[in-house]
């Protein structure tokens, strides 16, 4: 998310420097190969995919994916609507046949071998999907049933579930009653009642508040402490910062893969912040500026992503800061800035292609 | 190019614009009646907006548009060609006991009136009980065995006629024909007496009396004896309720499962559903068991009230009805399936229950004889599994035949429920 403006051009953030790390990074394998930021020293192949395409008629929605997930890490499909993350999940959990191209879920050939595979796998589906007509409970046993746990099984594990996610004040209630956080917990709690090894969210958050996201997340990170492979998407990139890696996809292909915090880092260098009075026309100056990528307003800042071949950010601060003030701009200032995930959205948007691992 | 145009477009829009603000802003007369105008032209333009919009969104669902057009003019050919009270070709059993060039030419009559088709040669009158008990044919005639000596005569012999009187649109029919035959027969050979004698015929009397002279005598005519069997009493809720068993069965079952897939895609838990271990086979079975519990509570309604207040007879036996139920109540569920496999909403999903539903009504024999109808809307017919339920429901319930009897109407049924299995099976994918 971007970084939040106090709204009246008080005092920015400070340029951006290396932060401190302190005791050993995650990574003790060399950034930006595919493997980087992995949590656990075991790296067993969890998906596989290569070449995963997909059409509907004449739309590509899913093109020549490759993709390689770990056991145990928290992995983000990040992209806007339209981008494919859907269909590439669907494909995935095999519900969709793909046009071209292989993927292995744990061990199994997509779609060929999926039933073997259901009862390992969870699926929480964008959409709401539970039955709005059960109760809480008994969407529950449905579910653990149907995923063939049997009697005593299921008892503990809805029970468990029913505990793990505070569900016991509305075990009777119908999920049509419930508000939007509420229902998510639900989905979750039914989605992982057989104990799954992989997870898969598609988009789960949606129209949910803050406040039930983070909760959410703080159960995802317990899942994947307890050895639950996770593989979710979002557009919110406040979730996505959180993944251990982190896919980027657009119009169906996969922009960028790797580390939150090494896509960030690719645009080192290449943020400024300024503000002046009037913001506006401090927003309209810098967005017809070359060296400018594209400029977003923040109350009355402005954060600019600085084009490849700019020159470098502590410069042209410096010189933009006189040249804006003969153009009429008042109390004009400006620092050099950390990027953030949505300087990286616009940078690949825009085609760029990150240099991922040039910086250790 | 475009944009020169869009830039015109523009100017003449805001030219528009600015004439309409100008006149939205004139003074207001005594009466108030631009205000009035301004009003009604506000909801003129609501109106005629959410009717736009409808009519759009109509004219995209391309299976209503299909409906729209499509179902009147079916309506119209079925129930022009089915909607028939004259009823010809009824399937008849001959027990000829004279067998003598008389008695074939009475047959030979019997079969001009139309109304009779002797599809059967029987040799006995129990026999053709039998047969009219089974379904085989719906009528019988018995020639008995002194028919031409008592023609000869002048005793005036007796046809008996049994007819399937459960249906008594079928047996008015039957009667009327018969008394239509037998008036005309008669009326024919009085001619002739008349022609010969003044009105009487110069017959034998006595064979025994050998050489006597054949007397002059005024002959006993030709009768035909109907007898009902079934329903005596020709009360009609005696043939309806059998037949509303099966047409009770046929809507709740087809629309309750064309509802039960499709309602969940709708409410999008089938991709949950789909993600699961559950294998399609499964997930049919499971989505149809509570269906056929429900159908069966539905024939146990439906008996009673029919036993209770319309002394509707049982004359066959329960379990053989319960057994032809399960298998009809197969057959629609299905059928159910396969709607709900190539349909995408539930709106979509009643459209095509009706688009059946109609056919099945009309085409069946519930409403109309199925011996009234042409040959064509009896094919048709033959493909609904609602006709041969009706047969073996009236069967079982009216007539005292066994479903070792109704082992055709069974087979079919058991064929429609394959067929519909396999293509159920071959629709309905646990993919999106």
């Amino acid at each position: 998310m971007a970084d939040p403006g106090d709204g009246n051009g008080g005092t920015p953030a400070e340029p951006g420097s290396e932060p401190r790390v302190f005791g050993t990074e995650t990574a003790a394998i060399p950034i930006g190969s595919s493997t980087a930021g992995m949590p656990i020293a075991n790296l067993e192949r969890v998906i596989e995919a290569r070449g995963l395409t997909r059409r509907f008629g004449d739309l590509t929605a899913v093109d020549g994916l490759d993709l390689d997930v770990f056991r145990g890490e928290v992995f983000g499909f990040l992209g806007p609507n339209g981008a494919g993350k859907s269909t590439s999940i669907r494909m995935l959990v095999g519900l969709l046949t793909p046009s071209e191209g292989v993927a292995r879920v744990l061990g199994c050939t997509m779609p060929e071998e999926v039933e073997e595979l259901r009862s390992r796998v969870g699926y929480m589906t964008q959409k709401f999907s539970l039955y709005d007509d059960l109760s809480v409970a008994e969407n529950l046993e449905f579910a653990a049933e149907i995923f063939g746990l049997d009697r005593d099984r299921r008892r503990l594990r809805i029970e468990e579930v029913i505990a793990e996610y505070g569900l016991g004040p509305r075990r009777g209630q119908r999920p049509a009653t419930l508000s939007g956080g509420w229902k998510q917990r639900l989905a979750l709690a039914v989605a992982t009642v057989h104990e799954p090894e992989l997870l898969f969210l598609d988009e789960p958050t949606a129209g949910v508040d803050p406040d039930s996201r983070r909760l959410f997340w703080e159960k995802l990170f317990q899942l994947a402490a307890a050895g639950t492979t996770i593989l979710v998407s979002t557009h919110y990139m406040d979730e996505a910062i959180r993944c251990h890696r982190l896919c980027v996809v657009r119009d169906g292909r996969r922009a960028a893969l790797g580390r939150p915090v090494d896509l960030t880092r690719a645009l080192e260098g290449r943020i400024i912040e300024m503000w002046a009075r009037p913001a506006h026309r401090l927003m309209a100056a810098l967005a017809g500026r070359q060296e400018v990528m594209s400029a977003t307003q923040l109350g009355s800042r402005v954060h600019a992503l600085l084009a490849p071949g700019a020159p470098p950010a502590e410069e042209l601060v410096a010189r933009l800061v006189p040249q804006l003030e003969s153009e009429g701009l008042k109390r004009v200032g400006g620092v050099v800035a950390d990027p953030n995930l949505e300087d990286v959205m616009v940078a690949l948007t825009r085609g760029e292609e990150l240099a991922l691992g040039e910086k250790t | 190019m475009s944009e020169a145009r869009s830039e015109k477009t523009r100017r003449t829009l805001a030219r528009r614009l600015e004439t309409a603000s100008r006149a939205a802003f004139r003074p207001v007369d005594v009466v108030g009646r631009s205000i009035l105008g301004a009003r009604y032209a506000l909801v003129r333009r609501r109106v005629m907006s959410v009717a736009r919009k409808e009519l759009r969104q109509l004219l995209r669902d391309r299976l209503t548009m299909g409906f729209v057009v499509g179902v009147p003019a079916i309506q119209l050919l079925l129930f022009g060609y089915a909607i028939n009270q004259d009823i010809r070709h009824i399937p008849t059993g001959l027990v000829d006991h004279s067998n003598t060039s008389i008695s074939r030419q009475l047959v030979g009559e019997l079969q001009a009136t139309q109304t009779f088709d002797v599809t059967e040669q029987v040799r006995s009158e129990q026999e053709a009980r039998r047969l009219l008990e089974r379904g085989a044919i719906r009528a019988a005639v018995v020639v008995p065995a002194d028919y031409a000596r008592a023609y000869y005569r002048g005793r005036g012999a007796e046809i008996l006629v049994l007819v399937d009187a459960a249906d008594p649109i079928l047996a008015r029919a039957v009667r009327a024909s018969a008394n239509g035959l037998m008036e005309r027969h008669n009326r024919r050979q009085q001619q002739f007496d008349v022609g010969t004698e003044g009105g009487a015929r110069r017959v034998t009397r006595e064979r025994t009396s050998f050489g006597a002279e054949p007397e002059l005598i005024r002959p006993e005519f030709l009768r035909f004896e109907v007898l009902n069997l079934y329903n005596p009493e020709l009360r009609t809720p005696v043939f309806v309720v059998p037949a509303l068993l099966g047409v009770i069965l046929t809507t709740t079952m087809i629309l309750m499962t064309s509802l039960s897939i499709v309602r969940e895609r709708e409410r999008g838990s089938f991709e949950f559903l789909i993600a699961t271990p559950v294998r399609r086979t499964e997930l049919m079975a499971g989505k149809l068991l509570p269906y056929i519990g429900i159908g069966l509570v539905q024939i146990v309604i439906v008996v009673v009230t029919g036993l209770v207040l319309f002394e509707v007879p049982i004359a066959g036996s329960l379990l053989d009805l319960g057994v032809a139920s399960l298998v009809f109540i197969a057959a629609n569920l299905t059928l159910g399936l396969v709607i709900s496999s190539v349909t995408t909403s539930q709106f979509q999903a009643t459209q095509m229950s009706f688009f059946f539903f109609l056919p099945s009504v009309l085409l069946s024999g519930f409403m109309f004889p199925f011996e009234a109808m042409p040959k064509p809307a009896q094919w048709l017919g033959e493909l609904l599994p609602l006709t041969h339920f009706i047969r073996a429901s009236r069967g079982i319930l009216l007539r005292g035949s066994s479903l070792v009897d109704q082992l055709p109407e069974l087979g079919a049924m058991l064929l429609f429920c394959a067929v519909g299995f396999w293509a159920a099976t071959r629709l309905f994918t646990k993919q999106l």
